[in-house]
């Protein structure tokens, strides 16, 4: 560093370059700008809002709605930044009613594209238009409206060429976009909405009175189906809302759409108690879908914390988390889960009915005890009608020491020949390498398989280790030869969500390496033309649709390995032998002797564990000989 | 009720009833057969509810009119051990006995008024087809059918008819069977298109039920269930709901193609040579057409490569498409091994199409390999 330079001058920056910087906050994409744009709409009153958007909104984005409209003179101050109809004083900002409030958003986006508002309210015979070019307002006009307001965002990011830059194909913005309207359109079932890209109808959403409908015409009938109403209020804490049953899960947490206020909101803490509450009913990996609306007084939640609002702060985070996870146990508790979620299908014949009856009425039975067991500290510590949830005790299956922490083993990978350190028993000579089994194994509950280490005791998943087993089989194969694609007759179409579409189109190239090919159909189906010969036994839908849900969960983009691994857990997964089905002894000892040959068979390719060790000397501590 | 009955007779006909009972049903009723003996016949019903049979049963001296409830394992095993020629059989409330020469049972009787409704033909208007097409028609198409598609109702074969045709088709979405023949409309017959789709488990029981090949059948096409008919045997089935593929879009329709006339038999012996190095993983087979030869060739990693080389009366430039081997061996096994087949192949990516001089079209989607 040099010490002799002369020190910088400090300078105020013109409006316009603050105004750039906060659009950097505010305006990430397009899909900010759908999103801004309709919350003005919404806290315009409107009743009818209409959303066109060309290129993924990068050409052009219009809202119009029929809301209160702006009045002539008032216009250049709509666009001026800290400028707003929605706060007037400090304290108002504990106390935010509205959607928006901060007065930065049209500024903002005016900065950095060329803006259009065109207004009228009700009591002008006339409506005026104001444009504004990389924040260079021109003047206002008269023109011909109709009450309400039109805004169009266009050419986004034309003066900020880093910016544009770093925008995605149109379809990966469009998906965001969409996800942008889901949200909103999920908060206001009573606005009829419509949704336009590139002259294609996308949602065209009539008002609605209840909101199941509003989910349904969003996510399609068949999750509708299998929602579960859930309701509950604390003191000043209202909570209701929908949560899917077990048997409909997603691989990512997309689809938890939690509204504060009818604003879409990302808590962390109340994703964990939504998976919290889902605990011991869906497989590892798997996320739960839910739909669920807090409402509460302005001054218990701080909003003004996140530009974009996405994030905000309670005031009491605790209580709360305690409501969502007492609210959804106790619902669970009353629920018949297992019988809903599994219905059989109508040409089934009357001899399985009864035997998924029982089958079911068994489940059933299975999840009231885990969930009485969960929840029986609760009940007794408060027998009345539990008002404010002060504190859910914890779920522990395993009782209050688990052998074998899942924790860190959890995110072990396929390959990753690690986690056996973890072992309480691991010995430093043989860290890779099962102890050849010195006893014969024995199948308990026709479920686990328990057998004799040098070690001590261990506890098989007999599913999890035929599953790895296979895994670890077919990859060999499939990795040493070529993969198979089978073209179908008739192409299958296949329904996913706008972001699913958006993704699944993206990685295109990829699927199409695997010998999945798909294209764009219109609306939110693709057409899948041909798929691996290798999962012959396998739905084409279901096939994508567990991909997709790999591309959306990943950070990275992934390659066509990691596919293909997942393709290959799903054909173990399908052919491994499940818990339940009775095995002969030489069936339990094949098993058993071919566990060392995988480096890592302690771990099932979807990361549970399928081994727990009970050491000898844990043995003795417990029987208190030691 | 009381008869006489020639025992071997009986157990035909009793067999055949006795794969439509379920052999567990919580209707516990069904898992019997009934027969009814009138002045005229004597008749076996069975039903599942989803398909239902009945059956006449000749050489029966009847003794008293009625009817009983014949329980399937112990009275067909009594059928089956009797070494008797004839049977004397006796139903009352009280109970079944069947007394042999030297044999004599007693079982528990079922009140015959509880057993369900079999439908019987009445129909006016319907098809007539030979047992001989029709079986024929069965066993060409239904191997190509698949129980498990949730979007189209492919659990069944599909029956249409159309001018004086019947019209067969199955299909799994990957390939597709279908096979036509000659049939006589009789009466006032409404068509309706692609919604006839009889459920795969009736049409192997009609396969099987119907063993006089020279008996003409009459098919009834009813909106939800279809009735066929043939002098001793009325099957009833319900349709599989859902729809079908449009499989007329589907069957390749070309003129530019290479047709190649080829032999059952030594294609698929050279088949069976060439998917011995074939496994679950790697079904895919190329059918690589050289002038004046057709090479069979596989290749799995870890298994082996293999190469089969026959002569065909091919010229034109080298055409090869890969086809998953045992969709090729469904085709060829449902022909007689002294017969020819044209096979007919546009390019690599294009359907394969297999035909017969006798109505019979058979398409493969093609699989694609090295991406």
């Amino acid at each position: 560093m040099n010490r002799d330079r002369a020190a910088p001058e400090i300078r105020t920056l013109p409006a316009s370059v603050v105004n750039k910087i906060a659009a950097g906050e505010v305006i990430e994409r397009p899909a900010s700008v759908v999103k801004e744009l309709l919350e003005n709409a919404v806290d315009a009153g409107a009743t009818h809002i209409d959303v066109t958007v060309e290129q993924g909104g990068s050409a052009l984005v219009r809202v119009s709605d029929n809301g209160c409209g702006i009045r002539a003179d008032q216009l250049p101050l709509a666009v001026a930044s800290h400028a707003t109809s929605k706060i007037s004083q400090a304290d108002d900002l504990f106390q935010v009613r509205s959607l928006g409030f901060r007065g930065e958003a049209l500024a903002s986006m005016a900065e950095v594209s060329q803006l259009l508002v065109r207004s009228r309210v009700a009591d002008e015979p006339a409506g005026a238009e104001l444009e504004v070019i990389g924040g260079r307002a021109g003047t206002v006009r008269p023109c011909g409206c109709p009450v309400g307001t039109t805004l169009e965002v266009r050419q986004l990011f034309f003066n900020t060429p880093v910016r544009r830059k770093f925008l995605r194909t149109t379809q990966t913005e469009n998906g965001h976009t969409v996800e942008a309207f889901t949200r909103i359109a999920l908060a206001c079932p009573g606005i009829h909405m419509t949704l336009r890209h590139n002259d294609r109808v996308l949602y065209d959403l009539p008002a609605v009175d209840r909101w199941v409908e509003r989910i349904r015409t969003l996510f399609g009938a068949e999750l509708g189906e299998s929602l579960i109403w859930v309701e509950s209020r604390v003191e000043e804490v209202h909570l209701t809302g929908y949560v899917a049953e077990p048997g409909v899960s997603r691989g990512s947490n997309r689809m938890q759409y939690l509204l504060l206020n009818g604003r879409h909101i990302r808590d962390r803490s109340l994703q964990h108690a939504l998976s919290e509450a889902y605990r011991g009913l869906l497989l590892t990996g798997r996320f739960p879908v839910a739909f669920l609306r807090l409402e509460m007084p302005p001054e218990l939640v701080d909003v003004n914390v996140h530009p974009a609002k996405l994030e905000v702060r309670f005031a009491d985070g605790r209580r709360l988390y305690s409501q969502l996870l007492g609210t959804l146990r106790n619902k669970f508790l009353t629920t018949d889960l297992t019988a809903r979620a599994q219905l059989p299908p109508a040409d089934d014949t009357e001899l399985n009915h009864g035997l998924d009856r029982r089958q079911a009425e068994s489940h059933r039975q299975a999840t009231i005890r885990w969930a009485r067991g969960s929840a029986g500290e609760e009940a007794a510590s408060q027998p009345a009608r539990l008002p404010p949830f002060p504190a859910v005790p914890e779920f522990r299956p395993f009782g209050a020491d688990r052998p074998v922490p899942d924790g860190p083993r959890a995110s072990t990978g396929p390959l990753a020949p690690d986690g056996m350190g973890e072992l309480p028993s691991a010995r430093a000579d043989a860290p890779h390498a099962w102890p050849p089994p010195v006893a014969a194994g024995l199948q308990v509950h026709n479920r686990y398989l328990v057998t004799e280490t040098e070690e001590g005791l261990v506890v098989i998943d007999q599913h999890a280790l035929h599953e790895r087993i296979l895994y670890e089989q077919l990859r060999q194969r499939v990795l040493a030869g070529t993969l198979e694609s089978q073209r179908l007759l008739v192409p299958e179409p296949v329904s996913l969500t706008p972001t699913e579409i958006a993704a699944a189109l993206e990685a295109r190239d990829v699927l199409a390496r695997l010998g999945l090919d798909v294209e764009p159909f219109g609306g939110d189906t693709l057409l899948v033309s041909s798929y691996p010969a290798m999962l012959a036994n396998f739905n084409p839908v279901e096939v994508l649709r567990q991909i997709v849900e790999q591309l959306l969960g990943s950070d990275k983009p992934l390659d066509r390995r990691d596919l293909v691994d997942e393709l290959l857990h799903m054909i173990a997964c399908k052919a491994a032998v499940k818990a339940g089905d009775r095995l002969s002894r030489e069936e339990v000892q094949t098993l058993l002797e071919q566990r060392q040959y995988y480096q890592d068979a302690h771990h099932c390719p979807h990361g549970r564990p399928t081994a727990l060790v009970f050491t000898s000397a844990e043995l003795d501590k417990r029987f208190k000989r030691i | 009720m009381k008869f006489v009955c020639d025992r071997e007779k009986l157990l035909a006909a009793f067999q055949t009833a006795a794969t439509v009972a379920p052999s567990r049903s919580p209707k516990s009723i069904l898992q019997n057969v009934k027969l009814v003996v009138t002045q005229e016949q004597a008749t076996l019903l069975a039903t599942d509810m989803e398909t239902g049979i009945r059956i006449d049963v000749p050489g029966i001296e009847v003794e008293a009119l009625g009817s009983a409830v014949l329980p399937v394992v112990r009275f067909g095993s009594i059928l089956r051990e009797s070494v008797d020629t004839q049977l004397r059989v006796e139903a009352d409330p009280q109970g079944l006995r069947v007394r042999g020469d030297r044999s004599e049972f007693n079982l528990p009787g079922q009140n015959p008024d509880e057993f369900p409704e079999v439908a019987a033909f009445e129909d006016e208007a319907y098809h007539e087809v030979s047992a001989r097409l029709l079986k024929e028609l069965i066993r060409r198409t239904l191997f190509a059918t698949d129980t498990e598609s949730s979007r189209y109702a492919l659990g069944g074969v599909l029956l249409e008819f159309v001018e004086n045709q019947i019209i067969a088709v199955g299909t799994d979405g990957r390939r597709l069977a279908k096979m036509e023949g000659p049939c006589v409309s009789v009466g006032q017959v409404t068509h309706v298109d692609g919604t006839t789709i009889v459920p795969s488990r009736s049409m192997q029981l009609i396969e099987r039920a119907f063993t006089d090949l020279d008996a003409t059948i009459r098919i009834a096409v009813h909106a939800n269930d279809v009735l066929l008919k043939s002098p001793q045997v009325t099957i009833y089935s319900r349709l599989v709901e859902g729809r079908f593929p449009k499989w007329r879009d589907v069957f390749p329709q070309r003129r530019e193609a290479v047709r190649i006339q080829m032999a059952v038999g030594p294609v698929h012996a050279a088949l069976r040579q060439a998917a011995i190095v074939a496994n679950e993983d790697s079904r895919g087979i190329d059918f690589a057409f050289v002038d004046g030869s057709l090479v069979l060739s596989a290749s799995t990693a870890e298994v082996g490569q293999s190469r089969v080389e026959m002569p065909v009366g091919y010229s034109g430039p080298p055409l090869t498409v890969s086809l998953d081997h045992r969709f090729v061996s469904d085709f060829l096994k449902a022909l007689d091994p002294e017969k020819t087949f044209t096979f007919d192949v546009e390019s690599t990516e294009a359907a394969a199409l297999f035909t017969t001089d006798d109505g019979y079209g058979y398409v493969v989607m093609p699989l694609a390999r090295d991406r």
